[in-house]
């Protein structure tokens, strides 16, 4: 939408196009004309689904947590009449609508303020008592609201247990309680979302795309990366972690002797053959055994190359580690920057680097 | 519940649900009496000829993506010449105008992420046909100020940004940046879409 503009009056040299025999129209990045496309929405089926509510179908309460005492944090609970409660293992389930009003496939599971899980799906002309998202529970200040698909809700919940996680071990002027207090709620509150999702709908469609699921949080990670890497000391972090993921040189090189005794072996049993053996080898088929051994020398010679250029490898690794400082870690929002860390600390060394 | 409060506008992430859409673009192949970035220009009845012609010679599916000349699957399910001033849609009278339907799903994606925004014609005029340069005068836009429309994918919640632009001696937009809504900002090189900054970006218009 244009706001304001600025035009001035000029004098220029046109080619107006005449008898111009249109071949083919390409979709483009960006038109010549500098008009953006229109794009049209369902006139039938979606735009109806977009004016149904989202009604609430039932909140997840987590063993442990107390209805009441969440009502009071969380006002518009209160208008909400529960017609049942469902106890699960680890959740009870307060029923507001019968479930048959809802399409299962088109569950959503979602979270609200405070954290407060609800199970919600479209409803074709709802009780006007049924609290919904969108017309009971929203923010005056913003757009309106959209219920993410479960895959969507998903990613977003497994990267803010990643966040967490990560802050909460990261995070050195936390009291040890304080931080298990963090992690055990997080992978509670992510287990709680999984386990209802599973239950109730939305995870039937979602297990499909796990594949699809897994790519956006490995693109996040790889965001993260790009957008820290800002210092020298970082970046040979990162150098490390790069070699350190690749395989160990060390049981590469453990399997490369391996190998080489094995052929060894062979090439001494072969190098020894019983005397009618060889007889009997080279009437029968002499040029054969001639190649064995080349080729088994030639073998043995690449394997030597490779062999040199693990070493090789290795000692820029060694030369590497030793120019790496020891951890400053002084400042309470900087992970302690130590090469040899395991797997959990790598993630939150990339993570931190935000 | 976690002790890490969790957004409370979690539930404002838009979601483009595949069936929402027709999967159909609608936009100007060529307007009337503007010269596009390359100086080009033409009439009204120029541009009706050339409509007619397309359709007449039945080149529905002749519609490629970045001048490949491949057919891409998408094919032509409107096309109309506007007639009034005031168009709802926006577009300008005497442009032709075109409905494509994408069936393919990847470049449908790429259209609702604002990677492809576009339309752009590929034809000939007779070798014999004297070019026919006028020098008229011309409004020439120099700044626009304007709001993006919204992001049609990402993570992010609905939102729009405010942009301002100004265009060289060549009518070329000057590389500018967008202002920050949710933390972040988009650069803006060419018209009609934004860069693209945390998995969306935007399209906006150049024209009223």
């Amino acid at each position: 939408m244009i706001i304001d503009k600025k035009v001035e009056v000029v004098e220029a040299e046109v080619n107006f196009l005449e008898d111009l025999d249109v071949s083919w129209v390409s979709l483009v990045p960006h038109g010549a004309n500098r008009m953006p496309f229109k794009i049209i929405k369902s006139e039938d089926g979606a735009d109806k689904e977009e004016n149904m509510l989202d009604v609430i179908y039932s909140v997840i309460v987590p063993n442990g947590v107390e209805l009441d005492v969440l009502k009071e944090e969380v006002p518009w609970l209160n208008g909400v009449k529960f017609i049942k409660t469902e106890n699960y293992n680890e959740y009870k389930s307060y029923i507001q609508v019968p479930y048959d009003r809802f399409d299962p496939d088109k569950m959503n599971i979602v979270k609200l303020d405070k954290g407060v899980m609800v199970l919600v799906g479209k409803v074709d002309n709802p009780d006007p008592e049924w609290v919904s998202i969108g017309k009971d529970i929203t923010d005056p200040s913003g757009p309106s609201p959209t219920i993410p698909a479960f895959k969507e809700s998903f990613v977003s919940e497994l990267n803010n247990v990643i966040n967490v996680l990560v802050g909460a071990v990261s995070q050195s002027h936390l009291p040890d309680n304080k931080r298990k207090s963090i992690i055990s709620n997080s992978l509670e509150a992510f287990k709680v979302f999984m386990l209802a999702g599973i239950d109730h709908g939305g995870f039937a469609t979602a297990k499909s795309e796990v594949p699809e699921l897994i790519v956006r949080v490995k693109e996040k990670e790889e965001v993260m990366s790009d957008v820290t890497v800002k210092e020298e000391l970082q970046e040979k972090v990162e150098a490390v972690e790069k070699e350190e993921k690749a395989p160990s040189p060390t049981s590469a090189i453990d399997a490369l002797i391996s190998k080489i005794d094995t052929l060894v072996e062979k090439l001494d049993a072969l190098s020894k053959p019983k005397e009618e053996e060889v007889q009997k080898s080279e009437e029968e088929n002499p040029p054969v055994e001639e190649n064995v051994f080349e080729k088994f020398e030639e073998k043995l010679n690449a394997m030597g190359d490779i062999l040199d250029k693990v070493v090789a490898k290795i000692e820029k690794i060694e030369a590497l580690d030793s120019t790496i400082p020891e951890p400053v870690s002084k400042s309470e929002d900087r992970v302690p920057a130590n090469p040899k860390q395991n797997d959990a600390d790598i993630w939150a060394g990339a993570i931190f680097r935000n | 519940m976690s002790e890490i409060d969790t957004p409370i506008l979690e539930i404002k992430k838009l979601v483009v649900k595949d069936d929402t859409y027709e999967q159909v673009v609608f936009g100007e192949v060529f307007a009337p009496f503007r010269a596009d970035s390359q100086g080009d220009a033409m009439t009204d009845v120029e541009i009706k000829k050339a409509a007619y012609n397309f359709m007449k010679n039945m080149r529905l599916d002749n519609i490629d993506v970045g001048h490949n000349l491949q057919k891409s699957g998408s094919y032509v399910v409107e096309s109309f010449i506007v007639r009034h001033d005031n168009d709802p849609d926006g577009f300008i009278k005497g442009a032709w105008v075109l409905g494509v339907k994408v069936e393919d799903k990847d470049l449908w994606n790429s259209i609702l992420k604002g990677e492809v925004n576009g339309f752009s014609l590929y034809g000939r005029v007779p070798p014999d046909k004297v070019p026919n340069k006028k020098t008229v005068k011309i409004q020439k836009v120099t700044e626009i100020k304007g709001l993006t429309e919204k992001s049609l994918f990402g993570m992010l919640p609905e939102h729009t940004h405010e942009f301002h632009i100004k265009f060289d001696d060549f009518n070329r937009i000057i590389p500018t940046e967008t202002n920050y809504a949710l933390g972040h900002t988009h650069m803006i090189l060419q018209g009609t879409s934004t860069e693209e900054s945390l998995e969306h970006s935007h399209r906006f218009s150049l024209s009223e």
